[in-house]
């Protein structure tokens, strides 16, 4: 137990959490995203080619599959894994609010 | 190292541990909120969710639907789903005209477009040419089924006739409803065909909903083929281990041609309630009991019950759409409309979550759409979200 604990420490220390201002980038991306997606898919036709699948449909199918996964996990998953990350990033022992020190200008 | 958070909270485990219970409790109550938002307004009939998504589905018939915009294999299913989109838009926008007599002069006359649209000769083509002959220029000389055009568009006359007493189709729906009714007698095993060899149940739910909505409009009783066709509902056509409906039937001894499925059974109680309510329900409750399910509060419907015959299974077809671990989308679809009408709010609003998800609803201008419907999805999810607790 002891053992994977130290493990464990060992491990954070290379895996830095995420910081929340990438935090928020990465969700704002994804966002981002999903909403050209809609803006493209509310153009194309697509019910039609998940009813009716046939070889010429691959690239609107992959197009339709990718939008649902990531809406899937955007609107399942995402409010989750956002609050998680920042309180992942929270409880990190190497997180401090305190400013940091910047380094001295070289003379 | 110095944390925000006292010690305790900095062990890894317990992070880790507090990280996973935080996704969990958010997928559980987060998506389920934001989704069913709609849902309650929805099943409380709100006037403005109805009217925007009543002018989109307007919009597209005013414009003009066209084989193109659908992506179907074969011009058949492509047809098909033009004549579909008419027929739900007709269904749809006089439901609306039922519930809201203030809003008829603004659609009354698109859900008289869509009636002229489904009268056109371009398109009831898909049928003449499975037939070789005309469906309405033969109703009285021919014996055949055409039960997907004929029972279709009578259904929208019937329901035409019940919101505008003076309707100019009342010489035609009768027309068509004498020929019916006719070729039922006539029918060895009660089955009109949709094309040659080839009967579905679906579209005699539609010839049946349709002859009894006429009977009511008239004050008639159910005609003797409407009710031998409502026993074969009860008993013939339904598989004795899971009560769905047989989506096909062979016309030539009466006997399935196709297993036992949701989304037939669910879009069959939703046109049967057009004129028989208790055989809605009883269609409607087989669907809830055996194949309804939920996972965090989005509701689904599964397109085989395990104990239908022959065990089946697949990868979905036309009628039930793409089978995601089985869960059928159009069945899921069909049942909003029965759980609405039979006051079942807590699985429409479930139900409504899943469709939430996947349909995208977003608004443009005055109108509200579902991004992922195309024409025929906006159609058929406007006429089955207003679908009418009390009877047309």
């Amino acid at each position: 137990m002891k053992l994977r604990h130290r493990f464990l420490r060992r491990l954070e220390r290379f895996a830095q959490p995420a910081t929340p201002r990438r935090i928020v980038l990465e969700l704002a991306a994804l966002g981002a995203i999903h909403f050209v997606l809609v803006q493209v898919l509310a153009r194309a036709r697509l019910l039609e080619h998940l009813l009716s699948p046939g070889p010429e449909a691959r690239l609107a199918l992959a197009v339709t599959g990718f939008f649902l996964v990531l809406r899937l996990f955007l609107l399942v998953l995402g409010p989750g894994w956002f609050i998680a990350r920042l309180w992942l990033w929270i409880s990190h022992p190497a997180t401090t609010l305190k400013p940091r020190r910047r380094p001295l200008p070289l003379r | 190292m110095s944390s925000i958070l006292p010690p305790p909270f900095t062990n890894p485990w317990l992070r880790h541990a507090i990280a996973a219970v935080i996704v969990f409790l958010l997928a559980a109550t987060v998506p389920r909120w934001w989704c069913g938002r709609d849902a309650h307004r929805w099943y409380a009939g709100d006037a403005d969710l109805a009217r925007a998504h009543a002018r989109h589905v307007a919009a597209l018939v005013e414009r003009g639907v066209t084989p193109d915009e659908f992506t179907a294999q074969g011009d058949l299913f492509k047809n098909e789903w033009r004549f579909g989109t008419y027929q739900m838009s007709a269904l749809a926008l006089l439901q609306l005209c039922q519930d809201h007599a203030d809003w008829r002069a603004e659609f009354l006359p698109v859900a008289e477009r869509a009636i002229d649209e489904l009268l056109s000769g371009r398109i009831r083509a898909f049928d003449t040419e499975k037939w070789g002959e005309d469906a309405l220029a033969t109703l009285e000389t021919s014996d055949k089924g055409h039960a997907a055009y004929l029972g279709h568009l009578n259904l929208v006359l019937s329901l035409h006739r019940r919101v505008v007493p003076d309707s100019r189709h009342i010489a035609l729906n009768d027309r068509i409803s004498a020929a019916l009714v006719r070729r039922l007698r006539a029918s060895r095993h009660g089955i009109l065909e949709t094309y040659p060899q080839e009967a579905y149940t679906v579209d005699n739910a539609a010839i049946l909903g349709s002859l009894l909505l006429r009977d009511r409009a008239l004050g008639l009783p159910p005609s003797d083929a409407a009710a031998a066709m409502q026993a074969r509902f009860r008993l013939a056509w339904r598989d004795p281990a899971s009560g769905l409906l047989h989506q096909a039937i062979n016309p030539r001894d009466g006997t399935p041609a196709d297993a036992a499925r949701a989304s037939g059974t669910a879009f069959a109680a939703v046109l049967v309630s057009y004129g028989d309510r208790v055989l809605a329900k009883e269609l409607y409750e087989t669907i809830r009991d055996r194949c309804a399910g939920a996972l965090l509060g989005f509701g689904y419907i599964d397109e085989y019950h395990i104990g239908s015959a022959g065990g089946a299974s697949g990868s979905g077809d036309i009628d039930s759409g793409p089978l995601i671990f089985g869960i059928s989308p159009s069945a899921t679809g069909f049942t909003l409309a029965s759980a609405r009408m039979f006051g079942e709010r807590h699985t429409f609003v479930s139900l409504y979550r899943t469709t939430h998800l996947m349909g995208t609803p977003t608004s443009r201008g005055d109108q509200r759409l579902f991004v992922t419907g195309g024409p025929l999805g906006n159609a058929l999810l406007l006429a089955m979200l207003t679908a009418r607790p009390d009877a047309p």
